[in-house]
């Protein structure tokens, strides 16, 4: 007798498998990869150009590691003082402080791009494998509530793959531009904020797995999909507005519901915050992936 | 005892109605033909069976156990849905090993019982090909094979032949008479009549929503006595075709050349002495007969009953 946990990884083993044969998949993480690598690739040269200006300004010896000049700028009080303004909140800054310029600058970029990846890839497939009667193999040996359960924990396992095959490859770009030095501690820099950012996208995981499981078809998920992104944007811009226009409890609850609200969080030391904030986002995908399949749960197949 | 029962089963899609007070028992260790026009139910019926359609009203019971759970039912049942695609991407053997899994079979189990349905169906050779580089037949026969995995005690398939060809029918035919042996009850739904005439015990006729009670396909060679159909190699002169309508209702087609005749309860009880008669009447009348087909017995009721 096969048990409950049993079939949920068995439903979310022959998910991963089956996304990672994918055609989709594979293009759009390569596209993926290929968008965070051109970025970091990017960041680096100029990285590379600014250190020039700033040690031909400064007539400092162009033998010093690339690098070197970004990290005592990143540790100077003017920098700090230009991020305090921009990031209001003395704690987080110092917490940012902590990290390396380089993964907080990989940090950055894959907050942005994994949304886009998740919320592209995962509707679409889970819809459509509903739309083909495909699920309906799988559905008439074990509950809807399991197997989308096995969906989603499938799409985060493969959301967590996609994040540190693209941290390995902004390493590797990183090793090559910039030289040995400091790989390892670029390593474990990148290695955090691919796990900030996994936690960050699990919320994505689950709004976009009710999606698919909502859906009629691949191409009406992967519209919702898009429309909810618009969605999220316009509410973090409404948000600001809010708060600007002396409506902060508003602002407040609207920003509860936004992943977005949440990214700061995943970056603090003290457990209080970055739990919370992870806590938050697991509850944001929780919710959007359980409307998503108490809707399956009452439609027909 | 009865694995499968729905009573006054109801279902509408809008304003269609698909079942519309639909009732059927499925006995342990039988093969039942389910046949009827396209749209007629059969296809709902069975999605109804397994909970992928939720019915208006009416009860469906598996095993005297209520409605399908997965959980409860999770093995005991096997369904081949109609229109549904297999992963492209995936292989038979790796397909069909996770979906016994599924089902609670443990790795070595899964695998072995994988192995055997490919090998059973002639599939081993294409075991690890990714399914979209499958023939249609072939892809049919996997369908076929996930439905058969492990013991269940109930299959339900929906057009289980269409695309196979002679040879594996065959061959699927008597993999389901294994499965009767087993008392595993097996529900069928099929156009191909010939075929549902061939492998099953009972047939059940659905029109309109509603199925009509089950009837021993043997029983149908004396309640239905069968269609006719003679080609010919011209047209039958007009008063001979007006004699043949003593015999039974004959129609003539004239684009493929074929005479057939509908031979009620009310006609010859001798098929043989029917067909003596109107090859006489042709072959007096100097018209060729190149070939003689006695027809299905359930396209017969099929047709007089739709």
């Amino acid at each position: 007798m096969v048990t409950a946990l049993g079939q949920v990884a068995r439903v979310a083993a022959e998910e991963f498998g089956e996304a990672a044969r994918s055609r989709r998949a594979a293009v759009l993480l390569l596209l993926y990869m290929a968008a965070a690598l051109l970025t970091v690739n990017a960041v680096v040269s100029g990285l590379q150009r600014m250190e020039r200006e700033v040690r031909s300004l400064m007539g400092i010896s162009a033998e010093g590691r690339t690098g070197s000049v970004t990290e005592v700028l990143w540790q100077s009080e003017r920098f700090r003082g230009m991020l305090r303004g921009a990031v209001r909140d003395e704690a987080a800054v110092r917490d940012l402080f902590d990290a390396h310029p380089l993964a907080l600058a990989y940090g950055w970029l894959a907050f942005f791009y994994t949304p886009l990846l998740v919320l592209l890839v995962t509707p679409a497939r889970v819809a459509e494998e509903l739309a083909a009667g495909t699920a309906r193999y799988a559905l008439a040996r074990v509950s809807r509530a399991r197997w989308c359960l096995g969906k989603a924990l499938a799409h985060a396992a493969l959301t967590g793959a996609a994040v540190l095959m693209g941290a390995l490859g902004a390493w590797i770009v990183m090793r090559l531009r910039l030289g040995a030095g400091d790989g390892g501690r670029i390593a474990l820099g990148l290695l955090g904020a691919s796990l900030r950012t996994w936690v960050y996208a699990c919320a994505f995981v689950g709004l976009g797995c009710g999606l698919g499981f909502a859906a009629r078809s691949g191409g009406r998920a992967t519209a919702l999909a898009i429309l909810l992104l618009m969605a999220l944007a316009v509410g973090g811009w409404a948000g600001g507005r809010l708060d600007r226009t002396g409506r902060p409890r508003a602002a407040h609850a609207l920003r509860t519901a936004l992943p977005l609200s949440y990214r700061m969080d995943l970056w603090r030391r003290a457990p209080a915050r970055w739990g919370g904030g992870a806590l938050a986002l697991v509850a944001i995908g929780a919710l959007g992936g359980g409307a998503g399949a108490a809707r399956l749960g009452r439609k027909d197949l | 005892m009865t694995a499968l029962r729905l009573r006054s089963v109801r279902k509408r899609f809008g304003r269609r109605v698909a079942l519309d007070g639909f009732d059927l028992d499925l006995p342990r260790g039988s093969v039942t033909g389910l046949v009827g026009s396209n749209g007629a139910g059969k296809t709902t019926a069975m999605a109804v069976a397994l909970g992928f359609v939720r019915a208006d009203d009416g009860t469906v019971d598996l095993f005297g156990e209520g409605p399908f759970d997965a959980r409860r039912h999770s093995g005991r049942v096997g369904i081949l849905p109609q229109d549904a695609a297999l992963p492209p991407d995936a292989t038979p053997r790796s397909w069909l090993t996770g979906l016994a899994r599924l089902q609670g079979l443990d790795g070595a189990a899964a695998g072995r019982a994988a192995d055997g349905w490919l090998a059973d169906l002639h599939l081993s050779d294409r075991a690890g090909s990714p399914m979209r580089t499958l023939s249609h037949g072939m892809r049919k026969r996997v369908m076929v094979a996930q439905a058969l995995l492990g013991t269940p005690e109930l299959v339900l398939l929906d057009e289980p032949l269409s695309g196979v060809d002679p040879r594996e029918a065959d061959v699927l035919r008597r993999l389901l008479a294994d499965r009767r042996a087993a008392h595993t009850a097996v529900l069928i739904s099929s156009h191909d009549l010939s075929e549902i005439e061939r492998g099953c015990d009972a047939v059940i006729m659905v029109e309109r929503g509603k199925a009509k009670p089950a009837v021993a396909v043997a029983e149908l060679s004396t309640a239905h006595r069968g269609r006719i159909v003679y080609r010919l190699a011209g047209p039958p002169p007009a008063p001979v075709l007006e004699a043949l309508q003593s015999i039974a209702a004959f129609d003539w087609n004239a684009q493929t050349g074929t005479l057939s005749g509908t031979l009620t309860a009310g006609a010859s009880a001798d098929l043989a002495a029917v067909n003596a008669a109107v090859l006489r009447a042709l072959l007096d009348a100097g018209v060729g007969v190149l070939a003689v087909d006695p027809g299905s017995r359930i396209e017969a009721a099929f047709l007089r009953d739709a």
